[in-house]
């Protein structure tokens, strides 16, 4: 069972990653085209900085970033709980 | 003194816990598949009950209900097929009629895309999987048993199958871990993000706008 509790935290930790990378890649591709593409993969968000750039600049706030953030948190959690020992 | 548990007396446990703790992965499964009946009857429930009881007429707590007492007695009739067949038996099973295996696996296979075309649509190929391999499980369990009825000696004895079967083995139990988990977590990760999604109202505008 703890297997299962680890495969389905860290898949839920990936997969969040995954969409907030997603996410992250949009953005920058929208603003600065190829060359932000590029920078997106070499460049790191920043957990709290991109969101807030986002914000300025869109004028909305990134509330699907935070959502998928916490989905990751969660799922972090879950990992966690089942990595312990009985 | 009373109440000190005596030493090599072990303190008698309900029998259902025993199973649950016995059989955890069992459990787990049917538990989970009951929990999304029953989200499938009350979200269809609640959508329209009208329509609801035009399709399935009755109440809605006798299908509540009724859906519980099926899925226990499966969960009984699973766990008693675990428990008279532990893992070393149902290898030498395996092991001892290499022939019916093959068979009824090739013809499992044929079929299961019939099968998935059939009830598997709407989400619902995982549950459809599992009961139909356990049905195979269970008409190959009987072939076994009249096969060796028929045969009293072993006539076949393949090096090749006896390897693929321990791998089989050995295999199996963490792909079924890892398929289940990965089907859990894409469930998981929808109910925490739709609830995150209502508590905050979010209206998907910063989406719209990257889409856009």
């Amino acid at each position: 069972m703890k297997t299962i509790g680890k495969v389905i935290g860290y898949l839920i930790l990936i997969g969040s990653g995954i969409l907030m990378f997603i996410f992250w890649l949009m953005a920058m591709s929208s603003w600065l085209g190829l060359l932000g593409t590029i920078l997106a993969f070499v460049l790191c968000p920043g957990l709290v900085i991109f969101p807030i750039v986002f914000w300025i600049i869109e004028g909305v706030f990134p509330a699907f970033y935070f959502i998928v953030w916490g989905v990751g948190i969660a799922g972090l959690i879950i990992a966690s709980i089942s990595s312990r020992d009985e | 003194m009373e109440n000190e548990i005596q030493i090599g007396h072990e303190p008698k446990q309900n029998w259902f816990l025993k199973q649950i703790k016995k059989y955890p992965l069992i459990t787990f499964t049917v538990g989970f598949l009951l929990l999304g009946q029953l989200v499938i009857i009350f979200a269809s429930y609640f959508a329209d009950k009208s329509l609801f009881f035009e399709r399935y007429g009755l109440n809605i707590w006798f299908w509540a209900i009724g859906i519980l007492i099926i899925y226990f007695l499966q969960w009984l009739l699973v766990v008693y097929v675990a428990s008279k067949f532990p893992r070393e038996k149902l290898k030498q099973i395996f092991f001892k009629h290499p022939v019916a295996t093959i068979i009824m696996f090739v013809l499992f296979i044929t079929d299961l895309p019939y099968r998935l075309a059939e009830y598997g649509t709407g989400g619902g190929w995982f549950e459809t999987i599992l009961y139909y391999a356990f049905l195979a499980f269970l008409w190959w369990l009987f072939v076994c048993w009249f096969s060796s009825k028929i045969f009293k000696k072993q006539r076949f004895q393949w090096r090749w199958y006896q390897k693929t079967i321990e791998k089989i083995f050995v295999f199996l139990p963490i792909a079924y871990k890892i398929i289940f988990g990965l089907i859990l977590a894409v469930v998981i990760f929808f109910i925490i993000f739709y609830l995150i999604t209502f508590v905050f109202k979010y209206s998907g505008q910063d989406l719209k706008i990257l889409f856009s």
